[in-house]
C-alpha cells in the first residue's frame, strides 16, 4: 500500500511537471509578479511551490519567452515578468498542443475503461 | 517585538545567502532581492496583515525547504562530473588506460628483473609503488579530459557521444554457443598474470608446503636456473595473454581466433618445453629435503626423477586440448554469423 501511494505521488509529480510551462506561460500575457503567480495559480487550482516557481521564471527569461522588469515605486521591490513576443508564439503552439494531448488521452483513457466496464 | 522583527531579519538573511551562495556571482544580487521579497510576500500573507511572528518565519522557510536545493533549481542543470551520456565512454577509456598502463610497468619491472636489474621484494615493492603512482595519474588524466569535455560540450563531446550508424552495417547477432563468455578470458588473464608474479618474484612459494615446525616449504625448483630461463617463460605467459586478450576482444569463435590461438599456443608448448624438459630447472636435492622434512618417497620417487617430462606432458595435454576444443567450436560455428 505504502509503495503504491509512494508510487503516485511520484508519478503524480512527473505528469505535474510537464504541465508547469504552460501553466505559467498562460499567465503571462499581463506583467506578474511571482508571488502574485503562486496566488493565482493557486488559485485556479494549480498549486507550485514558490521554490519551484521562482528558479522556472528566470528560466524561462534566460531562454527569452518572458522579460522582467524591476519595479521599484512600491514599498517593496518587484520583479515583474510577461511573455515577449517569442513567448506568446511558443505558447500559442504549446497551447495547440496541449489541446490535441488532452483529446488524444481522453480517448485513450476512455477506452481504457470502456474496456474494464 | 524588537527581538522577533530581528530574528527575522537575521533569519531570512542567513536563509537567503545559504541560497545565493551555491550561485554564479552573476544574477545573484537579482535572485537575493527577488527571495527576499518573496519571505516578506509569504510571511504577510500568514500573518494576514499583523505582524509576522518567529514562528511565522520558520514555516515560511520549511515551505521553501532545503536552501542548497533551492539553489540547485536555480542552476538548472545537473552538475555532474561526468554524466549519464559520456560515463559509458569514460568507463571504456579508463579500463583500457588502466589496463595498458598496469601491463607497461609490469613489462617494464619484469625487463628490469630479467635484465639483471632489482629482483625478489624491493622489485616488487617498487613495481607496486609505481603501479600506485601511475594508476592515479593515468586516473586523474582520463577524468580530467572527460570532465573537460562534459563541461564545455561542443564538438569533442558531441563526437564521444554521437555514434554514427547505418542499419546494413550493424553485424549480425552470433548464434549463442559460437559467442565466448567474457568471464572466460578475463579469469584467463588474472590466472597468467599471477603466475607470472608468482614465478617472477616469488619463486620461493613454489613447492611442497609441508606442515613441519610451522610450514616448511621444499621448492621444486632450483633458484639459479629458474631465473636464467625466465625470459623464456615469461615469453611464453605473454603469448597466453595476447591469446585471452585476443578471445576477448573477439568476442566469438572466428578463423582469426582460430589461427591466434593455434599460434601462441604451439610456440608456448616450445618453450614449455625447452624452460622444463632440462632437469636442471628442478630442485636437484629436493628427495633429501623431502626426507629431511620427514618424507620418505620409496617407490614413488621415479616421480620426482622425471618431473620434468611429467610437466610437460600435463602441458602438453592442456594446450592440445585448447587448440582441439578451438578449433573444432570455430569450424563448427564460423559459418553462423560471420
Amino acid at each position: 500500500m505504502d509503495s503504491a501511494q509512494e508510487l503516485v505521488l511520484q508519478l503524480d509529480q512527473e505528469l505535474r511537471r510537464g504541465t508547469l510551462v504552460l501553466s505559467v506561460l498562460s499567465r503571462l500575457s499581463s506583467p506578474q509578479y511571482g508571488y502574485s503567480l503562486v496566488q493565482e495559480l493557486e488559485q485556479r487550482g494549480v498549486g507550485i511551490d514558490a521554490s519551484t516557481l521562482y528558479p522556472l521564471l528566470r528560466r524561462l527569461e534566460k531562454q527569452g519567452l518572458c522579460e522582467a522588469s524591476w519595479e521599484t515605486g512600491g514599498a517593496k521591490p518587484r520583479k515583474y515578468y510577461r511573455r515577449t513576443a517569442l513567448g506568446d508564439e511558443v505558447y500559442g503552439v504549446l497551447h495547440q498542443h496541449w489541446k490535441t494531448v488532452v483529446e488524444n488521452m481522453e480517448r485513450l483513457l476512455g477506452e481504457e475503461s470502456g474496456n474494464e466496464g | 517585538m524588537k527581538d522577533d522583527q530581528s530574528y527575522i531579519a537575521e533569519m531570512t538573511g542567513r536563509y537567503i545567502w545559504a541560497v545565493v551562495k551555491h550561485l554564479p556571482a552573476k544574477g545573484r544580487s537579482d535572485i537575493e532581492t527577488e527571495l527576499r521579497g518573496l519571505i516578506e510576500d509569504m510571511l504577510a500573507e500568514r500573518a494576514g496583515g499583523g505582524q509576522p511572528s518567529p514562528k511565522d518565519l520558520d514555516v515560511v522557510l520549511a515551505e521553501l525547504g532545503a536552501p542548497y536545493d533551492l539553489a540547485q533549481k536555480y542552476i538548472a542543470q545537473d552538475r555532474y562530473l561526468i554524466g549519464p551520456q559520456l560515463f559509458p565512454k569514460y568507463w571504456l577509456v579508463l579500463r583500457i588506460v588502466l589496463a595498458a598502463e598496469i601491463a607497461g610497468l609490469t613489462l617494464a619491472a619484469i625487463l628490469t628483473a630479467v635484465l639483471g636489474g632489482t629482483a625478489g621484494i624491493g622489485a616488487f615493492a617498487e613495481w607496486l609503488a609505481n603501479l600506485c603512482v601511475g594508476t592515479a595519474v593515468a586516473f586523474g588524466f582520463v577524468t580530467l579530459f572527460f570532465a573537460l569535455a562534459e563541461r564545455q560540450g561542443g564538438r569533442l563531446r558531441r563526437q564521444l557521444i554521437h555514434q554514427d550508424w547505418k542499419l546494413s552495417e550493424l553485424p549480425p547477432v552470433p548464434p549463442g554457443k559460437s559467442r565466448i563468455p567474457r568471464a572466460g578470458p578475463i579469469a584467463g588473464i588474472i590466472f597468467t598474470v599471477l603466475v607470472m608474479i608468482l614465478f617472477g618474484w616469488f619463486p620461493g612459494l613454489l613447492g611442497a608446503w609441508l606442515p613441519h615446525d610451522g610450514w616448511r616449504v621444499v621448492p621444486i625448483f632450483d633458484a639459479a636456473v629458474l631465473n636464467a630461463r625466465l625470459p623464456l617463460l615469461f615469453l611464453s605467459f605473454t603469448l597466453g595473454l595476447v591469446q585471452e586478450i585476443a578471445e576477448l576482444m573477439e568476442g566469438r569463435y572466428t578463423l582469426r581466433l582460430m589461427w591466434v590461438t593455434l599460434g601462441t599456443d604451439a610456440a608456448s608448448l616450445l618453450l614449455s618445453a625447452a624452460v622444463f624438459l632440462d632437469g636442471r630447472i628442478f630442485n636437484p636435492h629436493m628427495t633429501q629435503d623431502l626426507a629431511a622434512a620427514g618424507i620418505h618417497l620409496n617407490e614413488a620417487g621415479w616421480v620426482l626423477q622425471h618431473f620434468g617430462a611429467f610437466l610437460v606432458a600435463i602441458i602438453l595435454f592442456a594446450f592440445v586440448l585448447e587448440m582441439a576444443t578451438s578449433l573444432w567450436r570455430t569450424l563448427r560455428y564460423r559459418d553462423a554469423g560471420q
